[in-house]
């Protein structure tokens, strides 16, 4: 093997290992500059024959304008649309968010089982439980970020036993 | 003296004799709602995800918590099932055990071939029941369901349904309701208590 090709041999094995890490985390900073930071990014594992799930987590915003989330999108899905649920006389309503969610200057959102959540329909496979999967946020400040959430059969479980465990953002 | 006696005894006897005459009445009237027992529902002839055939029987022997939904369905439903059965596994911890059941509002997609893996993902002792569209429609409005097709898209569309779980003892008399946002401990013991009756 001769210099060039060892170089590029190593050139390769380092992108492979440190590259797309670093990518995500590049995007992922941009947003953390305006103070956006994500959490606990879950989505509920499916039952067989359940072409749809739910993806919840936390949206923190610690910039001083107000930053709005307006859609979403993944590999494995078809089709994603942000929704929120509202228990009526006992009917659980769901319906499409079309001007997304706001979050304010300071505020914190909390996407979760029974309120607001990302809708992934036309699941293109089942998700497995404790399986990563990448979804694309899209925020009107930010852009794209894209985030890891973790597969879980019960989401917004972690949470109840308060907010110090449960961290699933890792890259 | 004497006769306030006898007058007095004469009005008691008659008001038991009216009492026990109206509570006749009523149960001829209404042989179901008898006391404090209510029947919810109506008979049935469905399907069970296991492709066996399934009655208000079903209700019989051991107490139920009856649930309406969906396969897709993102949340109220697999939510609901999961409470549901590990609930049932802490209830069950003092060997009385209730039944799952539940019932399909999307006949159309929920076919029993679809029911049949759907269903034992959320675990054991869990029944779904599907069938024809109109005989499933006319059992979920005997329950006084709600029902309506939403978010009408190429992709499908959603149901927003009554999310409320029933609660039935083992002569299949209605006992109660947990509703989705209860917290867990006082659906618990309606659960507890549901079991210890007998």
């Amino acid at each position: 093997m001769d210099r060039k090709a060892g170089f590029l041999f190593l050139s390769a094995l380092y992108i492979t290992f440190f590259g797309l890490p670093a990518a995500s985390l590049a995007a992922e900073n941009i947003c953390h500059q305006q103070g956006l930071e994500i959490r606990q990014a879950e989505i509920r594992a499916t039952p067989p024959n359940a072409p749809v799930t739910g993806g919840y987590l936390h949206i923190h915003n610690h910039g001083t304008s107000m930053q709005r989330l307006t859609a979403a999108s993944a590999d494995f899905s078809g089709h994603t649309e942000i929704h929120q649920m509202i228990l009526e006389a006992g009917v659980m309503k769901m319906s499409p968010l079309k001007d997304g969610i706001e979050i304010a200057a300071g505020g914190h959102i909390q996407l979760k089982p029974g309120g607001l959540h990302i809708m992934f329909m036309q699941l293109k496979q089942p998700l497995a439980p404790s399986d990563m999967h990448q979804a694309t946020l899209t925020f009107d400040k930010c852009g794209d970020v894209p985030v890891l959430f973790k597969v879980t059969k019960t989401p917004g479980q972690s949470d109840s036993a308060g907010h110090s465990t449960g961290h699933t953002h890792q890259h | 003296m004497k006769k306030i006696i006898i007058i007095a005894a004469l009005f008691i006897v008659t008001l038991i004799g009216a009492y026990s005459l109206s509570e006749y009445i009523a149960r001829q009237l209404y042989p179901q709602n008898t006391g404090a027992r209510m029947q919810l529902g109506s008979p049935f002839n469905l399907t069970a995800h296991t492709g066996e055939a399934i009655t208000e029987q079903a209700f019989q022997g051991t107490p139920s918590a009856v649930f309406f939904g969906f396969t897709h369905c993102p949340e109220v439903c697999p939510t609901t099932l999961n409470d549901l059965t590990n609930l049932r596994d802490e209830v069950t911890a003092g060997k009385k055990t209730f039944n799952i059941f539940f019932i399909t509002v999307d006949p159309a997609r929920d076919t029993v071939a679809a029911l049949r893996d759907y269903i034992p993902y959320f675990g054991d002792g869990i029944t779904g029941i599907t069938g024809e569209e109109e005989a499933v429609y006319a059992l979920a409005r005997a329950w006084g369901i709600f029902w309506e097709k939403n978010n009408i898209t190429e992709s499908g569309y959603n149901i927003d349904h009554t999310a409320t779980v029933f609660l039935l003892d083992d002569k299949g008399y209605f006992k109660g309701t947990i509703d989705y946002h209860e917290s867990r401990d006082i659906a618990l013991k309606k659960l507890e208590r549901l079991t210890a009756i007998r």
